[in-house]
């Protein structure tokens, strides 16, 4: 297989600083590994610098991120795809340019903040409630499944046991064992798959062996 | 000495890295079918005939912190959803709220259409960042306008969603939009199987590679994970085992 020089190049940055920044991080101060930790010590601080090196870059990034913002939507203001996508950027860019004046008029009040994006946001934050009973009736009426009615079955028993009424007590204690050693051991689970898959995804980036960069994808 | 911690830690880590070393295999493994990736192909054709661009979502996945990996996989789901899609007269958007996955939305996007030879047909306003706000609401909220506003064919969300992804779902159900959604997050991923068109739940979206891929070396990531989940499981059998033992000896 030809190999390109930058990719290569990509791939020895990645395999190098992963692998030392890993190893600074699980040796610690070196305390733990007795009278060899004093010549693992220096790999805490190099792994230090790295990971202080990340969180610099990861702080301009906000730089790029309202380039990326304004641009997109001065682009979509000249070149949007209709007149709403128009509006909205337009409302956007207006908004970007009010909130940095009234910045600039008093730091210590916001109140496009306090006053227009809190207000908007509670308002989005009760309609959530709306969306979740219109996903669990679109759930029967699109598919039947036995995952689906165990899901909602599942789901009504805890609501209904969830009610503060003493003629339901008998409910609230099948809602407790249901949270209890099903749900909790079903959410384990699952957390441990993510939890696993992690780690096997991070070890094989270290090593070099999945490359989600450069231009080739995940090859050995 | 080490702690139990650190030294449970090093083990699992050295038997990953062998696991990783070892496993190289180069026949295509047989995998069961999971609907997202069977549809994701068609979403990118239907994107194509439609004229309309293909939505992909990396939500709150970030580098730089714990979900870093999901970032990273997310990206390659979205690589592989946006390649065939980039011969489409509307080029694919990909969102953010985290300004840290910018640079790789951008590089996704940048890498599928060169992987193509059609890099002079990128745009770099395809990568888009929405602040998400407290709550990720804000983000939300700019999803829900990407039908009405861009014409978007369907969304792909794979990421970090929390119980915001109701309105995203709940507003493209109501527009007849397809949708393939997933989280790394358990209130994400109950939202998304009940909500979505075809839900990716656990750890299946890590193993997107192979299916969307389709070559056999990338699932090699995926017979390590069954691996360890194996391994995984013997030794809570043994550990459970060894308490039963203990009981009842006493």
């Amino acid at each position: 297989m030809r190999v390109r020089f930058g990719f290569a190049l990509y791939t020895a940055v990645v395999v190098v600083f992963g692998i030392l920044t890993l190893a600074g991080l699980l040796v610690g101060d070196g305390s733990a590994f007795g009278e060899v930790g004093v010549l693992l010590a220096p790999l805490s601080d190099i792994s230090s610098r790295f990971i202080q090196l990340v969180v610099v870059v990861i702080a301009l990034t906000l730089v790029i991120g309202i380039f990326n913002l304004l641009s997109v939507h001065v682009v979509r203001l000249v070149r949007g795809p209709g007149t709403g996508a128009r509006l909205n950027s337009l409302v956007l860019l207006v908004s970007f340019l009010l909130a940095l004046v009234a910045y600039q008029a008093s730091t210590e009040y916001n109140l496009l903040l306090e006053n227009v994006q809190v207000q908007i946001e509670l308002a989005l934050a009760a309609l959530i409630c709306f969306a979740l009973v219109y996903g669990a009736f679109r759930l029967l009426r699109n598919r039947v499944t036995w995952g689906g009615l165990v899901f909602l079955v599942g789901m009504l028993i805890i609501l209904i046991g969830a009610l503060p009424l003493s003629q339901l007590e008998p409910l609230q204690q099948v809602t407790d064992w249901l949270t209890r050693v099903p749900l909790s051991a079903g959410a384990r689970g699952i957390l441990l798959g993510i939890a696993l898959a992690t780690l096997v995804t991070g070890v094989r980036v270290i090593i070099g062996q999945d490359r989600t960069y450069g231009n080739q994808s995940s090859v050995e | 000495m080490a702690s139990d911690v650190q030294i449970i830690t090093i083990l699992i880590i050295l038997f990953t890295f062998a696991a990783s070393l070892i496993i190289r295999r180069r026949r295509p493994l047989p995998m069961r079918a999971i609907s997202a990736y069977d549809v994701l192909p068609d979403l990118a054709n239907e994107s194509i005939e439609a004229s309309r661009p293909l939505h992909i979502g990396l939500g709150g996945a970030e580098l730089g912190s714990e979900n870093t990996m999901l970032a990273l996989v997310a990206a390659e789901a979205a690589y592989y959803a946006i390649q065939p899609a980039t011969i489409s007269d509307a080029p694919p958007i990909v969102t953010t709220s985290e300004t840290s996955t910018i640079p790789l939305a951008v590089d996704t996007l940048r890498r599928a259409y060169a992987s193509r030879g059609m890099i002079d047909a990128y745009r770099g306003t395809s990568a888009r960042w929405y602040p998400a706000g407290p709550r990720a609401l804000a983000y939300s909220g700019a999803l829900t306008t990407l039908p009405a506003d861009d014409h978007i064919s369907s969304h792909v969300l794979v990421g970090e969603y929390g119980v915001e992804l109701a309105l995203v779902l709940a507003s493209a159900s109501r527009r007849g939009l397809t949708t393939i959604a997933t989280s790394n997050s358990l209130t994400g991923q109950a939202v998304a199987y009940a909500m979505a068109d075809h839900a990716l739940l656990g750890d299946e979206l890590f193993g997107g590679a192979a299916y969307l891929g389709k070559l056999p070396h990338l699932s090699n990531r995926n017979v390590t994970i069954d691996l360890l989940r194996w391994v995984l499981i013997v030794i809570i059998v043994l550990l459970m085992a060894y308490n039963l033992a203990q009981q009842f000896g006493s």
